[in-house]
């Protein structure tokens, strides 16, 4: 199989599938090494850039999602509320689980002070936050976990695109100042 | 002193950080007072509204809060090593509080990608197909005998818990008349006022708050002897 043969083929897999996909799967799928998977994809990504979709990536799965310069229009299409609706409480849930992770809803709600089970549901509801697991300690608590969806409702391609937590709070704070 | 009028808060630490606003983290050198009221305040209006759960959060920053204030009306005893410092953990939260701003600045951006719509691609009908020979009547017996194996809802005993009730304001300010009006007094006679424990502790801090505040002045000859309180105000005609 030729290299364009490959990308083509990933291409294929990635739209279809409508999902995360693993790295694995497409390898597995192409008989390829997973290296050479991971370069196809590499290259896919970019030369995606100014089409009409977009590959994002999470760890070792890629999805196949619309563009997001197009949100405005897809919306519309798709008779959905663009308006970000997620409360303070909410986004302040989310930073937590983002930067922390996995985390369980003790560290939460140490960390706030308050009582975050209701938020945490709706943000599970939502498709932002998923189970990842238990806590190898006493009770084994749930382990909670950012999403693919989370970065798609960010308009971000991968998780290093967003900052870290140390540069966010380092500018914020030099705004202010 | 400026004032919080906004109820618009996420939790104690929310809070907190909105009361010391832009007098920076450093909550040792703000003064603490003024924050611990104010706190206190905004507790005391939360409490005819929030619900138990949700207060219990409020309560524990609050008695970090007089914690750390009372660390600084008494002599101060070494912090224990494991103990989670109040300023730590605002300032922890304070991150992530920074980093929602900076979500919701992303959201604002209203750059979003959409995943393709998963439409079923056929749905069941759903049609009722009763058994043969069901009525109404039949069908009414059958909702009856299973209204019938329903667990009824048993009472459960009541039980009154006692509690104490002490209005510590009233209590300072019954303490503070005393202490005027006799000028100066043994502290095991201000004690004899006290009919329980809990009202021995609330004279207790009263004195303190007296000694913070410069109105009286105690002296001991000895440890253990007893305490002496005169008022170091002049008398009033």
């Amino acid at each position: 199989m030729t290299k364009e043969e490959s990308k083509s083929a990933i291409e294929s897999m990635l739209f279809v599938a409508a999902k995360p996909v693993h790295i694995k799967e497409l390898a597995l799928t192409l008989s390829a090494p997973v290296g050479q998977v991971a370069q196809h994809l590499d290259e896919l990504v970019s030369e995606y850039k100014g089409r009409g979709l977009h590959i994002t990536q999470k760890g070792d799965n890629y999805q196949m999602v619309s563009a997001r310069d197009n949100a405005q229009i897809v919306s519309k299409f798709m008779n959905e509320e663009l308006r970000g609706d997620l409360s303070k409480a909410a986004l302040e849930v989310l930073a937590i689980i983002f930067y922390k992770k996995p985390v369980t809803r003790m560290d939460i709600e140490e960390l706030r002070g308050v009582n975050s089970s209701e938020v945490l549901r709706q943000l599970m509801l939502r498709g932002l936050v998923s189970e990842v697991g238990r806590k190898e300690a006493l009770g084994r608590p749930i382990l909670y976990s950012t999403t693919m969806d989370l970065l798609h409702y960010f308009g971000v391609q991968k998780e290093s695109d967003i900052p870290d937590l140390a540069s966010l709070v380092a500018t914020t704070s030099d705004a202010t100042e | 002193m400026y004032e919080v009028k906004t109820q618009n808060f996420e939790g104690p630490l929310d809070l907190l950080l909105k009361l010391i606003g832009d007098k920076k983290l450093e909550v040792s050198a703000v003064s603490i007072s003024s924050v611990v009221s104010q706190y206190l305040e905004i507790l005391s209006e939360l409490k005819k509204r929030a619900d138990i759960a949700e207060l219990a959060g409020f309560l524990e920053v609050a008695s970090e809060l007089v914690l750390l204030k009372s660390r600084m009306l008494l002599p101060r005893e070494p912090e224990a090593a494991d103990e989670v410092n109040l300023e730590d953990r605002l300032k922890e939260y304070e991150k992530f509080n920074k980093a929602a701003g900076y979500f919701e600045d992303l959201v604002g951006k209203e750059l979003r990608s959409f995943t393709q719509i998963n439409t079923p691609k056929y749905e069941l009908s759903s049609t009722f197909v009763p058994p043969k020979g069901l009525d109404m009547d039949k069908l009414l017996k059958i909702f009856k005998d299973v209204l019938n194996t329903m667990p009824t809802e048993s009472e459960l005993p009541e039980e009154k818990i006692k509690f104490e009730k002490i209005n510590v304001e009233a209590k300072h300010a019954e303490i503070k008349a005393v202490i005027l009006a006799k000028r100066k007094l043994s502290f095991s006679e201000l004690l004899k006022l006290s009919k329980t424990r809990l009202e021995v502790v609330v004279t207790f801090l009263a004195i303190l708050e007296m000694i913070k505040a410069g109105t009286i002045r105690v002296l001991q000859s000895e440890v253990f002897d007893d305490i002496f309180i005169e008022t170091t105000e002049r008398e009033t005609k």
